[in-house]
């Protein structure tokens, strides 16, 4: 396929009036069609649009528009009068700077982390072809596949050029000293990782298949040793999973770039002649191993047709349905990044709509910033007519007035340009931090971005100049004497449209971030965040003392209620345990409570009753949630007998409300609550002691409970973590959106009451002598109030209505990716109105009172 | 040594131009270059020089006989003029005559690296 350059630039290129230049430009293209076949699209692409610079640069150097010593003279007496008339109305442009600066900043930081994350991986020559299969259910996406089936793949699809299976996670390595280890991500692979990924190695050879060997990368190693030569045949110590192995190093890899989604700092080999039962697994063996895969695919081929062949392809292998049913998906590098569902730990995601979100916020800010700018500057021009007048009668042309107008925008360009450089530089490693992404660009892309930071910011001022230097340009001067300068229709009438646009952005972006804040409160009340900021959880193995530990914590006077369990809700709450039975549908958690802790964590009971705490109290008895009282199968289960474990017959004598431990975007599991006599068969250990508290002294209280911990527990260290943190560790990254939205709302609201406050300002001087004489003519406070403020009531009244059904439309769309989610309520509309209203409230009435308190006689007199 | 003007980009596209003998043009200059160098050029930057060397006088340039390669347009073909000649001979004498005066010890060490 022939790919055209890009078009605007080529109809722009097209245009250059001048025969050699033509000629240089037909090279240019040809230029393009060959670098297309030599490097990435965006590469050539960007290289296009430098040459084009470069040779419009040479254009004006052989086709000059004016001589140099007129250009040097008319630039300089532009910026002259251009810096006069900016000191001049000081006031209205530092508003525009303001604006600008702000709206550019927003603008470039989202997009620079936006293409910070799309750069990513680009260092891979064949990024494209690298895929990974998974399988799509009915409400999810499995990212692993039974581990013998890419080497199947391998064999009967030629698009397939080499496949790795993969596993990767945290483990602790020593070297000889097992007390001294570092954390690292280890990645078990088989060889042929090395060249899907490009991970280079430095020093040794690769790991062979199914062997104790691995590869450190080079920042490990350093880690481990002082140079790299003296790690090569070392043996390391592993521990991962509660014990220890050990592994040879036989070659040290190159750091993975820091613009790569995944790090390898270690790879092992893999084990995987897995025999069970002395069989070698097979598609039809009653046991599997589930592994994620990742295939190198042959340039150009088609995923979906690829992947659609599996099933087909099976047949000679099994006939075991769930293979040969299941709908097989290939997912890319790109695919996997952007969305978090489908990462599985080896390749790091970012929230795709969050990302998306951010863009939209982002680009509607620089709107508004632009949108500003054009108000504000076409009011400043009107009032400059008269001069553009006298400029127009001592002969000037419509060209320098353009020319005129052009350089001062670009004053103000550069100017808002500088400041929100400054506020860059400044604020980028805070929010780098915050963020907690590092921005990293490969320096070609680096100097693009610099270069289209500089031009970008300028051309967006050039544009927004436009409209208000044409009006000024194209000002004839019999207009000026027949006095239709002030409020010409048509510029008002743009005005206007502006002031809709920003008003209704304005309400969008508050309505969105009301929205989300509502979102979160009701996620933290359905955790019951409110009541626990006076409680804690102490984690440990309480074991057979932990009757001793409760009676000892009991006695200490602050302590309200305790419960002693094996569930605090927090991100990384979950069941060790899982019982499957056939009265139920599918299988469900198993956590160990006691009789308080549903009182304590403020959770209600729906049907049924609590533990007993007297003498009916039966070991035997159990609660469940509504989400397993759904699964059964036959009946109710309240009061119903079940064998769940053993010869036991276990009785359920309640069923609780549904309540979160983890994450509320996934659905609440089934669950049943044991008590602590079933500990000792189910092996869950009780592992945590909550605690509520009364106290206005919480250090003094921590350190008693701390005293009678380690009388109990010598040996065990007083880990203890307060149920509030806990629960907002679990939305650490909704938190974090949701400050960084309402920041840039905040921004939002500046700019567009930068913009109604200008405005408005602008209204009052201009009709400061049309309120002299309602003055003198005996108008009140209140009449001068409604003249001035009549059309923003319009304005805004237009804008919410444009503004409210598009909010309720896309909030309700973002809200559905909630499984628990509340509700956009009126109030949220309402507030914003009455917001609105008091904001452009205070705004006019502190201007009018400044314009009704003019004596008329000052106002009247002047000219 | 007399001052010739002659950058070191410039000696260079002057010396492909005389290596393509009757066929420089920009874009070929180009792979000459490229290939000669290993460094990739931009090449709005050889016209750019070529425009800036013909100014100066040390290419002129004509347009070429149109054929089928590109659609029948006609190339820009650039030769080197004798002032042209005249600097890179002046350049390339200004170096040998700086090489001849190099100690034996470092020339040898410069050339065993």
């Amino acid at each position: 396929m022939k790919e055209t350059p890009p078009k605007l630039v080529d109809w722009f290129l097209s245009k250059l009036p001048n025969a050699r230049i033509q000629e240089m430009i037909d090279d240019l293209n040809d230029d393009h069609q060959d670098n297309l076949n030599r490097m990435s699209r965006l590469k050539a692409r960007s290289k296009y649009i430098f040459d084009a610079l470069r040779l419009s640069l040479l254009y004006l150097k052989i086709q000059p528009i004016m001589s140099k010593a007129t250009f040097k003279y008319s630039l300089f007496s532009h910026i002259k009068f251009g810096s006069r008339s900016i000191l001049k109305y000081k006031f209205y442009h530092s508003l525009n700077v303001a604006s600008l600066a702000l709206g550019f900043c927003c603008f470039t930081i989202v997009y620079l982390f936006v293409i910070s994350q799309s750069q990513k991986d680009s260092f891979l020559t064949a990024k494209d072809q690298i895929v990974r299969l998974g399988t799509i259910t009915s409400d999810k996406e499995i990212t692993r596949v039974n581990s013998v089936l890419p080497a199947l793949l391998k064999n009967d699809l030629p698009e397939i050029e080499s496949f790795t299976r993969l596993g990767s996670g945290q483990v602790e390595i020593f070297e000889s000293n097992e007390d001294n280890t570092i954390s690292i991500n280890r990645i078990l692979a088989e060889p042929s990782f090395m060249d899907i990924f490009e991970v280079e190695l430095l020093l040794g050879k690769n790991i062979s298949p199914g062997s104790k060997e691995a590869l450190l990368s080079e920042q490990t190693a350093l880690k481990l040793w002082d140079n790299i030569e003296e790690a090569i045949g070392k043996e390391i110590g592993l521990k991962a999973y509660g014990g220890v192995a050990k592994l040879t190093v036989v070659g040290v890899t190159k750091n993975t770039p820091v613009h790569s989604s995944f790090s390898v700092d270690m790879v092992s080999a893999m084990n995987l002649d897995m025999k069970i039962g002395g069989q070698t697994l097979s598609l039809n063996s009653m046991m599997s191993v589930l592994r994620s895969a990742f295939f190198k695919v042959r340039e150009g081929t088609n995923l979906d047709s690829l992947a659609g062949k599996i099933p087909e392809l099976l047949k000679k292998h099994t006939e075991n349905k769930n293979h040969l049913e299941a709908k097989y998906v290939f997912r890319t590098i790109d695919d996997i990044k952007y969305d978090q569902n489908i990462s599985s730990g080896f390749i790091s995601a970012v929230d795709g709509q969050a990302v998306l979100i951010f863009q939209i916020v982002a680009l509607v800010i620089l709107i508004l910033a632009v949108a500003n700018y054009i108000n504000i500057s076409t009011a400043i021009t009107l009032k400059r007519i008269k001069e553009a007048g006298i400029k127009r009668i001592m002969g000037a042309t419509g060209r320098s007035i353009l020319g005129q107008q052009i350089t001062e925008s670009m004053i103000i360009g550069i100017a808002s340009l500088s400041l929100s450089a400054l506020i860059l530089v400044i604020t980028i490693n805070w929010i780098q931090d915050f963020i907690g992404f590092q921005l990293v660009f490969e320096e070609s892309v680096r100097n693009i971005l610099i270069i289209a930071g500089i031009c970008f910011p300028l051309m967006i001022t050039l544009v927004g100049s436009i409209y208000p230097a044409l009006l000024l340009s194209r000002f004839r001067f019999q207009d000026f004497t027949k006095g239709k300068w002030l409020n010409s229709p048509k510029s008002s009438r743009i005005r206007t449209l502006l002031l809709i646009v920003q008003f209704s952005i304005a309400t969008f972006l508050i309505v969105g971030t009301f929205t989300f804040l509502k979102q979160l409160n009701f996620i933290n009340e359905l955790h019951n965040k409110s009541e626990m900021s006076q409680v804690l959880v102490i984690n440990g193995d309480l074991g057979t003392e932990s009757d001793i530990i409760k009676k000892k914590l009991q006695t200490i006077p602050e302590v309200q209620r305790l419960s002693l369990t094996t569930l605090a809700p927090g991100s990384k709450a979950r069941s060790s345990f899982r019982i499957g039975t056939i009265d139920f549908e599918g299988s469900f958690d198993v956590f160990i409570i006691d009789e308080n802790f549903l009182d304590l964590m403020g959770f209600k009971i729906a049907d049924g009753q609590n533990f007993f705490t007297d003498d009916r109290s039966r070991p035997n008895h159990i609660l469940i949630n509504q989400a397993l009282a759904e699964t059964v199968k036959e009946g109710t289960p309240l009061n119903q007998e079940y064998e769940t474990h053993g010869d036991v017959k276990t009785k359920v004598i309640g069923i609780v409300n549904d309540f979160p431990i983890t994450s509320l975007k996934e659905k609440v599991k089934p669950t049943a609550y044991f008590q602590k006599t079933a500990s000792d068969y189910l092996g869950n250990k009780l592992s945590k002691v909550i605690l509520e508290l009364s106290t206005d002294d919480m250090n003094g209280s921590i350190a008693k409970i701390e005293k009678e911990w380690t009388l109990v527990y010598p040996e065990q260290a007083f880990d203890i973590e307060f149920m509030e943190d806990k629960i907002d560790q679990i939305y650490v990254d909704e938190l974090k959106m949701g400050k960084l939205f309402s920041g840039l709302t905040t921004i939002a609201i500046i700019i567009a009451s930068m913009g109604i406050f200008g405005l408005l300002t602008y209204m009052v001087e201009i009709k400061t002598k049309e309120i002299g004489i309602r003055k003198v003519l005996g108008a009140s406070f209140s009449t001068l109030a409604s003249l001035l403020t009549r059309q923003i009531w319009i304005v805004l009244i237009v804008a919410l209505f444009i503004a409210f059904p598009l909010s309720y439309y896309f909030l309700e769309e973002w809200l559905t990716s909630f499984v628990y989610r509340t509700e956009i309520t009126l109030d949220i509309y309402i507030f914003t109105l009455i917001s609105f209203v008091i904001v452009i409230s205070i705004t006019v009435f502190s201007q009018v009172r400044y314009a009704s308190s003019l004596n008329p006689s000052d106002v009247l007199r002047s000219e | 040594m007399k001052k010739t003007g002659v950058g070191e980009f410039e000696e260079l596209v002057l010396l492909s131009i005389c290596v393509l003998n009757n066929e420089a043009y920009a874009l070929k200059i180009k792979d000459e270059v490229e290939t000669r160098t290993q460094r990739s050029l931009y090449i709005s930057g050889i016209h750019t020089t070529l425009y800036r060397m013909e100014e100066k006088g040390l290419v002129k340039s004509t347009l070429g006989e149109a054929n089928n390669v590109r659609g029948g347009k006609r190339k820009r073909l650039f030769t080197v003029t004798s002032f042209g000649l005249k600097s890179l001979s002046q350049i390339k004498q200004t170096r040998n005559a700086l090489w001849a005066d190099i100690p034996m010890g470092i020339l040898q060490s410069i050339n065993k690296s």
